[in-house]
């Protein structure tokens, strides 16, 4: 408070002598919060020129101030407020005062930090589905600044919906990836300091720097003059992720010149308490330099990267939990030598490199010009094998579940039924360790044995090794003192080479380029089975391949992009309102780089191949050759955007807004392609995603109280998906391709920090209660990367959107009506998943004079959804091997979940379709966290700190926070019905602590 | 604040153990040693386990159709006559002493990574009682036989060692699990390897119906026979409906008493296909022997795919695109434009078997019949050997050429089989 008052008066003793002056001219302004356009109280504001500070003042209530009597000429306007990067601008004094209108500053991120590192890698390349987390930031929203951090160990995803449609800027270019639209925040994990400068948007809420979608964006800075000044050490540990971090970060500042560098490292090392086997050895580096020229021109080059390792941590069934006496067992490691041992490994390199110029010729114009390329490598490992056991330890047929099932129906029916093998898999998962994780020295000495060296066990490395060059360009023009208008276009170039490596040999001397899926049904011909057709032809033998090599699949996927947007804004006080529009234009190929003998296709000259008189060339089922080599047909979208939203602001910091929008987008490449990586051939039906979307709010800022209220709806129709997992059954990859996927999103969320009558004390919570809901019956189609068959053909999922219960009497019967039919009880929604649809937080935060801060709190979960598998929902898998059912049953059924007596006898029945297209809804859970920090300042100058945090205080073991169906069937001795695998799950981290020190100056 | 410093300090590095940070500090891990030295993964010295009873001696031990528990601490020993590395065997083994062979019934796929061809093998074959407490932690192996069967047409099968079977369909099931077999199964040092030479044995030789060890000590034994003439006749037996069992008489198609066209060794999938396709076996049944109401393989009888399938007859009755759709599967070419598709639909309702076991295509098993003297023996091979679409040279089929054969030979139901690893097995006398 007494600095307030010093410089109040300091302001009104300079403008008392500048007033005797005479001088006329003057600044005023309105300091804003960048998000959401509220006012910022208590801003300090100091006018310089020539580095002499001229006058200084201090925002009120209303965010404004007002210097006068001001010689004409040029100043520099610094302004300053807590929890807020600092802002700097340049004005024209001319003889009257000049308003700026607004002064935006972007929030400091005051919440706890978050980054990707916070995610455990989860290990779901081979099941199909995936786990990339969606990252809500603060920006001093009462909800976000909660939800952001305080929801991730639930892995929450906002609003339900995934990562891509979270638009994620860096220095104003979008960068989200170009392959699978997911947030990129693994390029910048571990960066915390350089990459805090954050301006984000909620929901709809329109953006300066971009159009935006419907799920908020996060545009980080990233430029060296917004890291914080000074030097800055921390150490953090904590024992659910990694157990060190050690971060250093130095930036300069704006200096004299109008140069400001930063540098910040760091580097996060070790395990957890929690999963084996999970490890990080990463670093991460940011290096970068700015120039103010003048007053119009800047130019900044910033170069990052996050190169390391991560462990990654796999699912596994309840009963592999319930054999390991632990739900955080981890199938992914062993014991070598009596060291640990992961075989899934994430290794990344993929530094980024950007140059952002910027010019701001008038007060009232501003543009921005950013060129961005990344490079690298990005690889994945996995155990491979050839002609061998299945390594992995919890495989199905390790389990006792394989051999004997309680259910006497269910033991017979799946014969099941040998209580000897299940009693001696039972002991053996129990003591053996060999039994329970890898055994690396069984792997490699199986290659010893192998004849001529020829290893039968490798490491592989996934690649993904994308050159991504974008271009962006925005312009923000402030007309006059109620139009703004903003626009900008975009450009992006990206070729990513998908590959595969042998990482390690396993102490065999080399692998062999062969098909070894396809080898099973085509053994007799030697061409078929060649995952380089063209080196066999031209050497006589499949290739061998040494550690380093590539072998298996290597393809291109070129994307292309290009984007304008205009925004125009309306301020007319009280209310304001935009409108805002976009126009994409996407296209993307495949473009193989090896001729599988499998797909051939056609030689040079557009003749079919044929080798030992077979023929290797094969069509689809409209006649087109399926070709692995060379270029695919390159669909082309063309999408257009709109949103709109009004504002209304009231006295007393109320604030009333809705937008309202509808968007199109292109498929991701991800989804476009049956099987990418054996041949070119595009998924049926593929279109672009339409969303409509819309969002009412309330928010309150005044005094301390923060609130706000959303009430939000989406409908997104049109989704495609692309499942690829590992089938043993068929030997290889199976493809499932979902097209027409339609959900709806609608909910409230509320966030709110209240002070209480203990000054300091305040109450905050936050809300998210939706439901997110499919709304269609999408299409599927299947294929095996080792075979050209269509396995399902375009076949409608009967059973994703919702499945019918049927109404059962208090005798459990089923109840009948007169006519013979079923009763439909309700028909049973099917949820959007891996996330909670019901998550709250209620805590109470104590700040004291002598900077301690204690926080103490607990999350509550509900509502979350397994991840479903497709299959499941569709007539083949529900009505089962006694598929007799006619054309005109079928169609009632799918019209009005007809059964009766007449279904039952061609083979449906409501127990099946209860039995396998139910959806598994996890158990509510409740988390109780704990934080306490304190900051002592020394001579002013030196600052050092702690935070603690001890999260699930309560030591639950039991909150699934994901998992997915496996994509398998079980058959029946009866031959009636299927059966479903065991799904996997991801369990929560029981109690587990982070401890933060830092040390700034 | 130093004070608090330090505590913080400590206690973070109290908690923090040594062993994840291996894979952070280990950025090269060291090969393991090879069993052959370090004597793991159920290697055994010579002379650390002693057999107490030759393989004969535990055959004997089998009286037919009633498999057996080991209860006593019986021990075996024998070297591995066989390889699934060509794909020919599947899931087993055999090993063989001076006084008989046996098949072990591991359960596994790729055996010969660790059992390789001439290793030698030691059974215990009764329960596992741990030292520590005397308890018995696991039973013992089963004695049993595949192919044993009463009455006329019956006759002996084969000694087999594997684990009960509590639900009765065989007589020992396989052991499939780790932890059992290495509880019973070891194997000699990866360096002793000597590979089993085969017998080369006469038509006297051979194994009678009622044979056991006992009387023909080359059962399950690595054997050569030579000058072997090609019997014109194969034995297959197809199933139309994967979602139907294999054991309903309907389900089932018996290709036999000729060679139905077949002239390979065995039938991948691709080749199963084309013989179908071709109409090669349109002539062959449906049905077990004395059921064959069902019509054939290219004339169903409508009745009988009205009952078992009404829904394909109405799709090609009310659907072109379904008619295209089956017309293509069950010829394999696009149904030309032009076609009459009702008038094909029609024609397309009695080729409803050929038309399902397209659907249900697999790599087959075949038997081809060779002659050695006046014994025939049948030829055993699987869909999924590496082999399998290799053709007979034609010089056998015209019975111009005879063959010498290496492998194991076995009794089914009484009559006399033989299995090969590889083709080399198979030498062609022109």
């Amino acid at each position: 408070m007494s600095k307030k008052v010093f410089l109040a008066l300091a302001a009104f003793l300079c403008s008392v002598s500048l007033f005797a002056q005479g001088l006329p001219g003057g600044v005023t302004a309105k300091v804003v919060n960048r998000a959401g356009r509220v006012p910022v109280q208590g801003a300090t504001v100091t006018l310089s020129q020539g580095g002499e500070t001229v006058a200084q003042a201090v925002s009120d209530q209303d965010g404004k101030f007002l210097i006068e009597f001001l010689k004409n000429g040029t100043y520099q306007l610094a302004v300053n407020a807590e929890g807020f990067l600092p802002a700097n601008v340049n004005v024209s004094v001319e003889g009257f005062v000049r308003d700026l209108i607004f002064i935006s500053l972007v929030a400091e991120n005051v919440v706890a930090e978050v980054d990707d590192s916070n995610f455990a890698e989860f290990d779901m390349e081979d099941s199909g589905y995936s786990d990339n987390p969606a990252i809500l930031y603060g920006s001093n929203d009462p909800y976000n600044n909660i939800v952001g951090y305080g929801f991730s160990d639930i892995r929450f995803k906002n609003r339900g919906f995934n990562s891509e449609n979270q638009d994620v800027l860096l220095a104003g270019i979008k960068l989200n990836d170009a392959i699978t639209g997911y947030s990129p925040y693994s390029l910048w994990s571990g960066l915390n300091e350089a990459m805090r400068a954050k301006d984000t948007t909620i929901g709809l809420e329109a953006h300066d720097g971009s159009f935006g979608g419907y799920n908020g964006v996060t545009n980080i800075l990233a430029n060296p003059s917004s890291v914080r000044k000074g030097w800055r050490f921390s150490v953090l540990s904590n024992s659910a992720l990694y157990r060190l971090r050690l971060m250093a970060n130095y930036a300069s500042g704006e200096l004299d010149n109008g140069l400001s560098y930063a540098v910040n490292v760091s580097a996060r090392l070790g395990g957890n308490d929690w999963v084996q086997g999970i490890y990080y050895k990463s670093l991460s580096y940011y290096l970068g330099v700015e120039k103010k020229f003048d007053d119009v021109h800047r130019l900044a080059f910033m170069t990052f990267a996050a190169p390391g390792e991560r462990g990654a941590q796999n699912s596994s069934t309840q009963e592999v939990y319930d054999l390991m006496g632990d739900n955080m067992y981890n199938s992914n490691w062993g014991y070598q030598n009596g060291k640990l041992r992961n075989a899934r490994v994430r290794t990344t390199f993929e530094p980024v490199f950007v140059l952002k110029y910027t010019a701001t010729p008038t007060e009232k114009l501003t543009a921005n010009a950013a060129i961005l390329f990344r490079t690298g490598m990005n690889g994945y490992s996995a155990l491979d094998w050839y002609d061998a056991a299945d390594p992995r330890p919890d495989y199905y047929r390790n389990l006792p579940s394989y051999f004997w099932l309680d259910d006497e129906v269910l033991r017979q029916d799946m014969n099941r039924d040998n209580p000897f093998k299940y009693a001696a898999a039972k002991e053996a998962w129990t003591y053996n360790p060999n039994v329970q994780h890898i055994d690396w020295d069984h792997l490699y000495n199986v290659n010893y044995a192998s004849e001529g060296g020829r290893a039968k066990y490798v490491q592989q490395e996934r690649r993904t090794d994308q050159n991504d060059l974008n271009f962006a360009a925005s312009a923000k023009w402030l007309t006059n003192s109620w139009f703004t208008l903003t626009g900008g276009v975009n450009a992006r170039m990206n070729r990513t080479e998908f590959f595969q490596t042998v990482r390690d040999l396993l102490g065999g001397e080399y692998f062999v380029n062969i098909d070894n899926f396809a080898e099973r049904d085509f053994a007799f011909s030697e061409a078929k089975v060649q995952n380089d057709l063209d080196y066999w032809m031209a050497h006589g033998s499949a290739e061998k391949i040494g550690k380093g090599g590539k072998y298996g699949y290597d393809y291109y996927a070129q994307v292309r992009n290009l984007g304008a947007w205009a925004n125009t804004k309306f301020d007319l006080g009280m209310f304001k309102a935009f409108v805002a529009g976009q126009l994409g234009y996407t296209t993307f190929w495949r473009e193989g780089l090896l001729r599988k003998g499998l797909f051939a296709g056609l030689d040079d000259n557009g003749r079919e191949i044929v080798v030992d008189g077979i023929k290797l060339t094969s069509y689809d089922a409209d006649g087109n050759v399926i070709s692995s080599k060379g270029k695919s047909e390159a669909p082309k979208f063309l999408t257009g955007s709109v949103k709109t939203g009004a504002e209304l602001d009231f006295t007393g910091g109320h604030r009333v807004y809705a937008n309202v929008g509808y968007f199109q987008d292109a498929p991701k490449f991800n989804q476009a392609f049956l099987s990418p990586r054996t041949r070119n051939s595009l998924i049926p039906n593929l279109t672009t995603v339409k969303t409509a979307a819309a969002d009412i709010n309330y928010q309150l800022s005044n005094n301390g109280y923060e609130v706000r209220l959303t009430g939000f709806w989406a409908f997104i129709k049109d989704q495609t998906d692309m499942m690829s997992f590992y089938d043993d059954s068929h030997n290889s990859f199976s493809n499932m391709a979902l097209s027409g996927i339609n959900e709806r999103h609608m909910g409230i969320e509320l966030g709110f920090k209240v002070p209480m009558i203990v000054s300091g004390l305040n109450l905050q919570g936050a809300l998210s209660a939706g439901e997110y809901v499919y709304t269609s019956t999408p299409t599927m189609t299947e294929t095996i990367d080792n075979s050209a068959e269509v396995v399902v053909s375009d076949a409608p999922v009967t059973y994703w959107a919702a499945h019918p219960v049927y109404a059962k009497g208090a005798d459990g019967k089923y109840i009948i009506d007169e006519f013979g039919n079923y009763q439909v009880e309700k028909v049973q929604k099917h949820y959007v998943p891996s996330t909670p649809q019901l998550a709250a937080n209620l805590a109470l935060n104590y700040r004291t004079s002598s900077y301690w801060f204690f926080t103490f709190g607990a999350n509550y979960y509900a509502h979350s959804y397994l991840d479903m598998n497709p299959l499941y929902r569709t007539e083949l898998a529900v009505v089962g091997p006694d598929d007799h059912l006619t054309n005109a049953v079928r169609k009632e059924h799918r019209m009005n979940w007809y059964m009766n007596e007449t279904v039952i006898n061609q083979g449906l029945s409501p127990d099946e379709i209860s039995y396998m297209a139910s959806q598994e809804r996890f158990a509510p859970a409740c988390v109780v966290n704990l934080s306490i920090g304190k900051s002592w300042y020394i001579q002013r100058k030196y600052n050092f700190g702690f935070s603690l945090e001890v999260k699930n205080m309560l030591n639950n073991r039991g909150i699934k926070t994901g998992g997915y169906e496996q994509t398998r069937l079980v058959s029946s001795q009866s031959y009636e019905r299927y059966y479903r695998f065991d799904s996997k799950y991801f369990y929560m981290p029981g109690a587990n602590y982070m401890l933060n020190l830092y040390y700034r100056f | 604040m130093k004070r608090s410093f330090i505590t913080i300090v400590a206690l973070a590095a109290l908690l923090t153990s040594c062993q994840e940070f291996e894979p952070v500090v280990t950025f090269k891990y060291d090969d393991p040693a090879n069993y052959g030295s370090s004597l793991a993964g159920n290697v055994v010295k010579p002379g650390e386990i002693t057999p107490n009873c030759t393989i004969a001696e535990l055959a004997a031990l089998y009286k037919n159709g009633q498999p057996m528990e080991i209860t006593e601490n019986l021990i075996i020993a024998g070297r591995v006559s066989t390889t699934d590395k060509p794909g020919n065997f599947y899931k087993s083994l055999y090993i063989q002493d001076e006084s008989g062979a046996i098949e072990l019934k591991l359960g596994k796929n790729s055996l010969y990574n660790d059992y390789a061809p001439g290793s030698l093998v030691y059974v215990k074959c009764g329960p596992v009682i741990d030292p520590a407490t005397g308890y018995k932690t696991l039973k013992g192996l089963y004695l049993g036989s595949y192919g044993y069967k009463t009455g006329n047409y019956g006759g002996n099968g084969m000694v087999q060692l594997g684990c009960e079977d509590p639900t009765g369909s065989y007589e020992t099931s396989y052991m499939e699990l780790d932890y059992i077999i290495k509880s019973h199964v070891f194997r000699g040092l990866p360096t002793d390897i000597q590979p089993v030479e085969p017998a080369v044995i006469s038509e006297s030789d051979l194994p009678a119906a009622t044979a056991t060890l006992a009387k023909c000590p080359y059962l399950g034994k690595l054997v050569t026979l030579k000058g072997l003439t090609y019997g014109n006749q194969t034995f297959t037996l197809l199933y139309i409906n994967g979602n139907e069992s294999n054991k309903n008489s309907k389900n089932r198609v018996f290709l036999s008493d000729k060679t139905w066209g077949i002239d390979t060794w065995a039938m991948s999938k691709t080749n199963f296909l084309a013989h179908l396709t071709a109409g090669d076996w349109d002539e062959a049944t449906i049905g077990n022997s004395g059921d064959t109401n069902y019509g054939t393989v290219g004339s169903t009888k409508i009745d009988y795919v009205k009952e078992t399938d009404p829904v394909y007859i109405e799709n090609l009755e009310k659907s072109a695109d379904y008619v295209a759709q089956v017309y293509k599967t069950v010829y394999g070419t696009v149904m030309p434009s032009t076609a009459d598709w009702k008038a094909e639909g029609e024609k397309l309702k009695e080729k409803w078997c050929r038309y399902c076991l397209v659907n249900n295509a697999n790599g087959y098993s075949v038997s081809q019949y060779f002659n050695l003297g006046s014994k025939e023996i049948q030829l055993r091979t699987s869909g999924f050997s590496k082999f399998c679409d290799a053709a007979i040279p034609q010089s056998v089929l015209e019975g111009k050429a005879t063959v010498d054969l290496t492998g194991i030979l076995t009794l089914y139901q009484g009559s006399i089989q033989f299995v090969v690893n590889s083709l080399d097995d198979i030498k062609i006398n022109e």
